[in-house]
C-alpha cells in the first residue's frame, strides 16, 4: 500500500524539516502540559449528578464551630465605649458536599449493564440525600466514563483519589474491573465497596466489601442450591447433565464445583464444554448438546450468551427439560418470546414480594423503573443488577451513619463488625475475605416474568421451580 | 469422535453461517478493493440497519425484510455522500481508516444515544426456526441470508463480466489512473460503489436483527472475522469475500465440534493462514 | 552537508535528553500519582505508535497485529512472573524475546512469498491476534495477579517503578526510531516502502531488512507489554488482547504523520490526552464530538499534524493537487 502523491515544491532541506520538526513537537509539547496543567489544576469538570443543597443555622458564641464541614470562626471585638462588635469569619453557606467517585462503562460494550447501575444509582443517591446525606452533607457522584476498557480504570482511580479529592470511593462494573481498582483502593486504605465482582476468594484487600452476596464458596453453594432447588421445589432431579460454560473467570469458578456437587447429587456430568467470551455462533454447541441429550444444561454465562444459546437450541430442534445459567442479560432472554421460559438463573432481588414488603425496596422498584423507562430503556425492571449497584450505596450509607465519620478506616471497621440492612434482607461482612453467607437465590423466567422460585423465604408466593420444561423436545 | 451426521450436519451449518459472515465482508472489499478505503464506519452502520429491522419488528409489527424497503435506500444515500465527502477530499487510504474510525465513533455513540447501551432482541418468529429433515435441521434465517449472498454474487458477476459498468469496476479496480485515461469517470463509479457498499451493510445488520441480541456496540465483534474474510477473499472481490466467509464458517463449525468451542477460531483462521501461505492471491478471480 | 547533519543530530538529541531527565525527575517534584500514571499510559501508547511506525511507516506494510505482541509480552511476563517464580526484572527481557520469537516465525513465513506482499503480511498480522489471545484464554482465562514488586531506592513508589520503566522504553523506542531514520538501514526501508521491487532491482535485501524491521518493534511491543501488565498487576487476557492496541497506534501514527519519527509520538500525546479529558462529563456526546474533531483535522492536515510543521500555515490553505 503506497502513499502516491504529488506536491508543490517547496524547498524542504534536512535542516528546516528537523528544526520545524522540533520546533513543532517542542511547541505542541508545551501546549498540552500547559493545556493539561490548566485543565487538571482547576476543578475538574467529572459527571456531577444531582446536588441538593441544604443550608444551616448556627449559634454563634464566641468560639469555631463546624458547620458542615466548614470551618467559621466567631470572634468578639471589645472597643472602647463599650461596644462589642462580632465578626463572623468564613462562610457559612450550602454545607459541602460529599463526592463519591468511581466509574461506568457508559460506553463500549459494557454499557448495557453501565447504564443500568447509572439509574440504579442515581435512586440510591437520592435517597440518601432524602433523608438527611452524610452526617448533614448532602451527597454527589462523580463518575467517568472507563469505556468497558480496563486499561483507563488504575488511571481513573487515581485521578479520583488524589487530584479530584473525592471523599469515597465504590467499586467499578464488572470483575475485572473491580479486580483493577483493588489495588488503588489498597494503596490508599479507602473503603471499597463494589456490586458485580465473582470471585471471592480473590477479594483479598481488608476493606473490599460486595453488596453482591455471592458467599465464599460460590463454586459450592450455588451448584447445592440449585439442586436442592429441582429436589425440593420442582420434586425432581436430573439424572444427567452437561456444564457449558465461558472463560470468564467468575463463570470459571462457579463451573469448577458443579461436577463434585452433581456428584453427591447422584447426577451424572457428561461432558464440560467451554467457549470463549464473546461468542455469537452457539449453533456447535448446540449440536453437541444435541448429540449428548443430556437432561439438564448448566450454563455458566452473562449477558447475551443465554439468550444466544437457547436460540440455538431451538434451532438445532433439542431443547432440555432443564436449562440453567448464571448472569443473564434478562432483556435478551425475555425477548425470545416463549422460547426464554424456563431459563433459571442468579437473582439476589426481584421486584415481588417478598422483597417488596420492605419499604426501602419499594421506593427502589418505583423510582428506579421510573426512571429506566424515562430512559428509553428496553428492559425497565429492577432486578439483581441494578438492585445490587442500589445496595452497593446502601452499605455505604449504612457505614458512614453508622459508623459516624467519613473516615474509611472507621467505615471499614465498622461493616466488618455490624449488620446491614439492605433492599436483599440483612448483609454481613464477617467471613472469609469480609463475605457473609450466601444470599443469591434461584430465580427462573415463568411466562415472561423472572420470578425467584426457591428458597421459600424468598421465593415468590405460590411459585414453584418448573422442572422439566413444557418446551422440552428432541430426546 | 462425532458422527458423521454431526460433522454434515457442522457443515451444512457452517456454510449458512459461513454465508452470513461473507455477507457482512460485501461492502468492507469493495471498498477496500475498488476504491481504497477501509471504512470502519460500517460496522456501526450495520448495527443501525439492526436497530431499523428492530424497530420495524417491535413498532411496526412488521417481517424485517420490509424494513429494506426503507434502509437499502437511505443507505444508498449515506454511502453516497461519504463517498462524494472522500471523492472531494481525495481520502487515501490512510485517512480513510482515521476518518472512518471517527465516524465509528460518531455513530456508535449515536445509536447509544438514541437507544441507551441496553440490549435489544427482536421478536423473530418462523425466521428464527428451522426445517427439519431426519434428524438434522437447517435453519432458515441463515438459509435466506446464503440465498441472498448467492444471488448478490450471482449478480455481481454478470454485471463484471456482461455489462460496461462492470468492465468500467474491473478496470478501475485494477489501474485507477490508467482508466481514466481510457476514458472511464471515477468519481461517477466510486460513488455507485460506495452507495452500494452501503446496501450490502444495511442487508447484513437486518441479518444481525434477525440472529442476535444486540447493543450498540455490537459491530465491534466482528471486525476481526470480517477483515480476516475480507483480505482472504481478495480486496474487492465480492465471490472471493463469500467463499472466504463460507470457508471460515465450515472451519469454526467443524473445530467446535472435533475440538472444541474455545479453540474453534483459533482453528479457522490457523486454517485461513495455511490457505493463504499455499494460495498467496487470495481466492480473487475477478 | 556532514557537518549540517551532524549538527541536527545533535539538536535532536539533546532535545530528546532534555526532555527525558526532566520527565525522570517529575515525580520527585511532588506531582499527583495521577499525573504519573496518566503520564505512563502516555509512554506506553507512545511506544506502541512508535514501534508500529518502524514497521508499517518505513516499510509500508501495514500491521493489525500489535495487540498480538503486546498481549503476548503482558503474558509472558505474568506467567514467567508467576508460575515460574522469576523475578519481574527478568520477565521484561523474555516477554520481549517471545515476541521476537512470534515475528521472527510470521516473518520468515510471509516476508519470503512473493506474490501479494502486503495483503498476505496484513491477514497474518490479523490471524495472529486472535490465534494467539485464544492460546492465553484458553490456558490461563481466569487471568493472572503477579506478585507484588517491591519498592526500592531510588524508587518513592511501587508505581514510580513501572512510570520510570516505561520512560526509559519510550526514550529507547524513540531513539531506536530515530536511528533507523537517519540510517542507511532506514533508508532501504523506506525505499522497500515506495516501490520493493525496485528496492531488490538495486540491491537491497528486502527480507532481510523486513525481518530487522519486524522483529524491532514487536521486541517494543513486548517490553511495552510487560511493563503494562506489571504496573496493571491483574492481567486478564481481554484486557491486554483488546483492538484498541492494534487500532489507536495506528490512528495515532497517521494522525501526527506516517513514515516520519517525529509522527507517532505527536500523535500519540495527543490522542491519549484527549481520551483522557473526554473520560468525564457526558461521555456519549463527547465521544460524538471527539469523532467529529477527528474527521475535520484529518480532512485539513492531509498529511498528519506532522505536515502543519513541515510547512506551516501557507501550506494548509493549498489543496492537495492530485491526479484522478
Amino acid at each position: 500500500m503506497q502513499e502516491k502523491n504529488q506536491e508543490n515544491t517547496v524547498k524542504i532541506t534536512r535542516r528546516r524539516a528537523i528544526s520545524s520538526a522540533v520546533a513543532a513537537g517542542a511547541v505542541v509539547g508545551v501546549g498540552i502540559v500547559a493545556g493539561l496543567g490548566g485543565y487538571f489544576a482547576g476543578a475538574s469538570t467529572g459527571g456531577r449528578v444531582e446536588t441538593i443543597t441544604q443550608k444551616e443555622t448556627v449559634t454563634v458564641g464566641g468560639q469555631t464551630v463546624t458547620v458542615g464541614g466548614q470551618t467559621v470562626t466567631v470572634t468578639n471585638t471589645v472597643t472602647q465605649p463599650t461596644t462589642i462588635t462580632t465578626t463572623v469569619t468564613g462562610t457559612v453557606g450550602p454545607a459541602k458536599p460529599v463526592v463519591i467517585g468511581y466509574t461506568l462503562p457508559k460506553t463500549g460494550g459494557f454499557a448495557a449493564n453501565g447504564v443500568i447501575h447509572d439509574i440504579a444509582d442515581q435512586v440510591a443517591i437520592k435517597r440518601i440525600n432524602d433523608t438527611g446525606g452524610f452526617l448533614g452533607r448532602p451527597v454527589e457522584r462523580l463518575v467517568y466514563d472507563d469505556k468497558s476498557d480496563i486499561s483507563q480504570i488504575p488511571v481513573l482511580y487515581e485521578r479520583l483519589i488524589t487530584q479530584d479529592k473525592v471523599d469515597l470511593i465504590v467499586g467499578p462494573y464488572a470483575t475485572p474491573f473491580i479486580a483493577a481498582a483493588m489495588p488503588v483502593a489498597e494503596k490508599y486504605r479507602k473503603v471499597y465497596i463494589f456490586d458485580s465482582y465473582t470471585l471471592p476468594k480473590r477479594a483479598t484487600y481488608e476493606f473490599a466489601f460486595s453488596s453482591w452476596a455471592t458467599g465464599y464458596n460460590t463454586d459450592i453453594e450455588w451448584p447445592t442450591l440449585l439442586f436442592e432447588a429441582l429436589q425440593n421445589s420442582a420434586g425432581k432431579l436430573p439424572k444427567t447433565l452437561v456444564v457449558v460454560h465461558n472463560t470468564h473467570p467468575g463463570a470459571t469458578f462457579v463451573a469448577s464445583g458443579v461436577p463434585t456437587v452433581a456428584e453427591k447429587f447422584g447426577i451424572e456430568v457428561l461432558d464440560v464444554i467451554k467457549y470463549e467470551l464473546g461468542t455469537t455462533d452457539f449453533l456447535p454447541i448446540a449440536t453437541r448438546l444435541k448429540e449428548l441429550k443430556p437432561e439438564f444444561v448448566l450454563q455458566g454465562g452473562l449477558v447475551l450468551d443465554e439468550s444466544n444459546l437457547r436460540k440455538a437450541l431451538d434451532k438445532v430442534g433439542f431443547i432440555p427439560y432443564g436449562h440453567s445459567s448464571l448472569w443473564p442479560a434478562v432483556g435478551a432472554v425475555l425477548g425470545l418470546g416463549p422460547l426464554g421460559d424456563g431459563l433459571i438463573s442468579q437473582s439476589v432481588f426481584e421486584a415481588h414480594i417478598p422483597f417488596t414488603q420492605d419499604a426501602e425496596a419499594r421506593y427502589f422498584v418505583e423510582n428506579y423503573q421510573k426512571l429506566a423507562k424515562e430512559a428509553g430503556l428496553a428492559y425497565w425492571k429492577a432486578d439483581t443488577q441494578s438492585g445490587t449497584s442500589y445496595a452497593m450505596f446502601q452499605i455505604l450509607r449504612e457505614g458512614v451513619r453508622g459508623s459516624n465519620s467519613l473516615n474509611d478506616e472507621d467505615i471499614g471497621n465498622w461493616l466488618k463488625r455490624n449488620k446491614v440492612d439492605t433492599i436483599f434482607g440483612e448483609l454481613t461482612f464477617d467471613g472469609p475475605n469480609n463475605y457473609g453467607p450466601m444470599k443469591t437465590w434461584i430465580a427462573q423466567i415463568q411466562k415472561g416474568e423472572q420470578i425467584v422460585v426457591w428458597p421459600p423465604d424468598y421465593a415468590k408466593p405460590g411459585s414453584k421451580l418448573q422442572y422439566p420444561s413444557p418446551l422440552a423436545k428432541g430426546y | 469422535m462425532p458422527s458423521t451426521t454431526a460433522i454434515i450436519q457442522s457443515l451444512l451449518t457452517g456454510t449458512l453461517v459461513g454465508g452470513f459472515y461473507g455477507l457482512f465482508a460485501l461492502g468492507l472489499t469493495l471498498s477496500w478493493g475498488v476504491l481504497d478505503i477501509i471504512n470502519m464506519s460500517y460496522f456501526p452502520f450495520a448495527v443501525l440497519s439492526a436497530y431499523i429491522a428492530y424497530a420495524t419488528m417491535t413498532i411496526l409489527g412488521f417481517d424485517p425484510f420490509i424494513s429494506l424497503i426503507f434502509s437499502i435506500p437511505s443507505f444508498f444515500i449515506i454511502g453516497l455522500l461519504m463517498q462524494i465527502f472522500f471523492n472531494r477530499f481525495k481520502i487515501d487510504i490512510f485517512r480513510s481508516l482515521i476518518i472512518t474510525f471517527a465516524l465509528f465513533i460518531v455513530v456508535e455513540n449515536t445509536l447509544s444515544y438514541i437507544w441507551t447501551a441496553d440490549v435489544r432482541r427482536a421478536p423473530v418468529g418462523f425466521l428464527g426456526g428451522s426445517l427439519f429433515i431426519d434428524s438434522m435441521y437447517i435453519p432458515i434465517g441463515e438459509l435466506i441470508a446464503f440465498f441472498i449472498g448467492i444471488i448478490i454474487v450471482l449478480g455481481n458477476n454478470i454485471i463484471l463480466k456482461r455489462t460496461k459498468l462492470g468492465l468500467a469496476l474491473r478496470a478501475v479496480a485494477e489501474n485507477r489512473e490508467a482508466s481514466a485515461m481510457w476514458g472511464v469517470n471515477y468519481s461517477r463509479i466510486a460513488l455507485i460503489v460506495g452507495g452500494l457498499s452501503m446496501c450490502y451493510v444495511a442487508l447484513a445488520g437486518m441479518f444481525i436483527a434477525i440472529f442476535y441480541p444486540f447493543t450498540p456496540s455490537q459491530g465491534s465483534v466482528f471486525i476481526g472475522r470480517i477483515f480476516a474474510v475480507t483480505i482472504f477473499g481478495g480486496l474487492g472481490s465480492v465471490t472471493g469475500a463469500f467463499i472466504a466467509g463460507i470457508i471460515l464458517g465450515v472451519a469454526e463449525s467443524l473445530a467446535a465440534i472435533l475440538f472444541a468451542p474455545s479453540w474453534s477460531p483459533l482453528v479457522a483462521f490457523l486454517l485461513l493462514l495455511i490457505i493463504l501461505v499455499v494460495k498467496p492471491t487470495g481466492l480473487t478471480w475477478r | 552537508m556532514e557537518m549540517k547533519v551532524v549538527k541536527h543530530t545533535l539538536y535532536t538529541v539533546i532535545s530528546i535528553v532534555v526532555a527525558a531527565l526532566i520527565l525522570l525527575i517529575l515525580p520527585y517534584l511532588g506531582i499527583s500519582a495521577f499525573i504519573i500514571s496518566f503520564l505512563l499510559s502516555v509512554y506506553i501508547w507512545v511506544t506502541l505508535a512508535v514501534s508500529w511506525n518502524i514497521l508499517s511507516g518505513y516499510t509500508g506494510y501495514f500491521s493489525f497485529g500489535h495487540t498480538a505482541f503486546f498481549g503476548s509480552g503482558a503474558f509472558a511476563s505474568a506467567v514467567t512472573d508467576f508460575y515460574f517464580d522469576i523475578p519481574y526484572f527478568i520477565t521484561i527481557p523474555i516477554a520481549g524475546a517471545v515476541t521476537t520469537g512470534m515475528a521472527a516465525g510470521l516473518g520468515i513465513v510471509t516476508f519470503r512469498l512473493r506474490r501479494l506482499r502486503g495483503q498476505l503480511f496484513a491477514l497474518t498480522t490479523v490471524v495472529l491476534t486472535s490465534v494467539s489471545s485464544i492460546v492465553v484464554i484458553n490456558n490461563w482465562g481466569d487471568g493472572i495477579v503477579m506478585h507484588s514488586v517491591k519498592a526500592f531506592w531510588p524508587f518513592i513508589s511501587i508505581p514510580h517503578i513501572f512510570y520510570t520503566l516505561a520512560l526509559i522504553l519510550c526514550i529507547a523506542s524513540i531513539s531506536i526510531s530515530i536511528a533507523l531514520y537517519r540510517s542507511r538501514l532506514g533508508l532501504n526501508l523506506f525505499a522497500i516502502r515506495d516501490d520493493e521491487e525496485a528496492a531488490e532491482a538495486i540491491g537491497i535485501n528486502s527480507f532481510k531488512h523486513k525481518m530487522i524491521a519486524f522483529c524491532i518493534s514487536s521486541m517494543l511491543v513486548g517490553f511495552a507489554g510487560a511493563v503494562f501488565g506489571g504496573w496493571l498487576k491483574y492481567v486478564w487476557p481481554e484486557t491486554v488482547f483488546s483492538l484498541n492496541y492494534s487500532l489507536f497506534p495506528i490512528l495515532m501514527t497517521i494522525l501526527g504523520g506516517m513514515g516520519t519519527w517525529i509522527g507517532p509520538i505527536l500523535g500519540g500525546v495527543i490522542l491519549t490526552t484527549i481520551f483522557q479529558i473526554v473520560a468525564g462529563g457526558e461521555a456519549i456526546l463527547n465521544n460524538i464530538i471527539l469523532g467529529s474533531l477527528l474527521v475535520v483535522v484529518m480532512i485539513f492536515l492531509p498529511r498528519g499534524i506532522f505536515n502543519l510543521a513541515l510547512t506551516g500555515y501557507r501550506r494548509v490553505r493549498t489543496p492537495l493537487r492530485h491526479p484522478p
